[in-house]
């Protein structure tokens, strides 16, 4: 019985640290050290950007875990909290219950956060801030916040749960087009760091991170799909942006104005 | 140069409160990203390569990483994903997409190519720092080991 309680243990935390950013040798350390501690002999551990496979033996008996990732997200503070359970369970300072009743809550946290105004705030003056250092003058330091603050609404706003690659598109594009309003109603000077800033913390930059390392460390095929998951972010940012500037050099100014 | 590590702290530490680090850990990723933002441009007004300016400045936010992910427990991904941000090729990349806009394609390509070549030497960069550290502990630890049989 407690070779199942610790399979789910496992695999949710498993779950929680992959849905939220953690790169894959974290998470097959984590699952290999709650097996090990719950007493698995043999643990064998396969980690995707979608998917995590588990494998043990107990008692005799082999136990399979097959855990489908559907949707990915950054929040640092979930895998920092998992991390702590599973090192004090490890050493054995939590049980297998309090462990899996932690995780199961957390995990329950997750859904109920949401956007709050804080975060929209902060990311408003980190793109404030980025276009700034990016060489951008004082003066636009407004419009990016005011454009950062949109698109995070419009792409935040969950009621559209648009496909993960055709937010990021509607995020260039109205990037483009709020700076490219802005510029005209003569807020700001340079209208490429302006659309710069406001999309810099949305940069595929963990994804490319986790690559690399999964690279290094010989995950090849985790290191592949991440490097196209960049690679894809990047051009669905750049194509928003570039239909944002075609569409208004082209047309739009000569219909607002 | 004050003013700009100001707000590379600023844009390190803000990106980090989006991505949800944990409260203890905000100004760290700031100071991580000003770090790393420093090494890169101070290397570059040295007459240094960009490329090797690139890994120096992911190897400088790793290691901080590493050092404040020892002192503070977290792990190391918290103070890396937001530490980086400043340093990303961002510019780069918006020119190649204008080049292309522009139909100058080859201009476009070249710019893409160094923006995906700038953030990969960054990333590997980063990437070094734990490997380096591992192979440190584990040369400490079997001469340790080897002193203690001795």
């Amino acid at each position: 019985m407690s070779g199942y309680q610790a399979m789910k243990f496992a695999s949710r935390a498993g779950e929680l640290l992959l849905r939220n950013g953690a790169e894959t040798s974290r998470v097959e350390d984590t699952i290999t050290r709650i097996c090990t501690q719950a007493g698995f002999s043999d643990t064998d551990v396969l980690v995707f950007p979608t998917g995590i496979f588990i494998n043990g033996i107990i008692n005799g008996k082999i136990l399979t875990k097959v855990r489908r990732i559907h949707t990915r997200d950054t929040n640092l503070t979930i895998i920092s909290r998992v991390n702590d359970i599973s090192r004090k369970y490890a050493s054995g300072k939590i049980s297998l219950e309090e462990g899996l009743k932690k995780v199961s809550d957390l995990r329950l946290d997750t859904s109920a956060e949401r956007e709050s105004l804080w975060i929209l705030l902060a990311g408003a003056l980190a793109s404030g801030a980025a276009t700034v250092l990016l060489g951008g003058s004082w003066s636009d330091f407004v419009p990016a916040l005011i454009a950062t603050a949109l698109v995070r609404i419009v792409i935040g706003a969950a009621a559209f749960n648009l496909a993960y690659l055709l937010q990021l598109y509607a995020a260039g594009l109205f990037a483009g087009l709020i700076g490219n309003l802005f510029i005209n109603w003569g807020f700001g000077v340079h209208l490429d760091k302006i659309i710069v800033g406001a999309l810099l913390p949305l940069v595929p930059g963990v994804a490319l991170t986790n690559a690399v390392r999964d690279f290094i460390t010989g995950d090849l095929l985790s290191g592949t799909l991440r490097l196209v998951e960049a690679l894809l972010v990047a051009a669905a940012l750049a194509g928003g942006v570039g239909f944002a500037l075609a569409l208004y050099g082209g047309y739009l100014k000569n219909l607002i104005f | 140069m004050l003013l700009n590590m100001f707000l590379s702290f600023l844009t390190a530490m803000f990106t980090g409160v989006t991505l949800r680090t944990p409260p203890s850990a905000w100004i760290p990723v700031g100071f991580t990203g000003m770090l790393g933002w420093m090494a890169i441009q101070g290397l570059i007004g040295l007459k240094i390569p960009e490329l090797v300016a690139a890994v120096s400045g992911g190897i400088v936010v790793g290691a901080f990483a590493e050092i404040m992910a020892r002192i503070q427990k977290h792990p190391v991904t918290v103070y890396i994903v937001s530490g980086i941000i400043p340093l990303v090729p961002g510019t780069t990349a918006y020119n190649s997409m204008l080049s292309f806009l522009n139909k100058q394609f080859i201009d476009g390509l070249f710019l893409a190519f160094k923006a995906f070549l700038l953030a990969s030497y960054l990333a590997a960069g980063l990437a070094i720092v734990p490997l380096i550290v591992r192979y440190i502990r584990a040369l400490f630890s079997s001469s340790h080991r080897k002193a203690m049989d001795n």
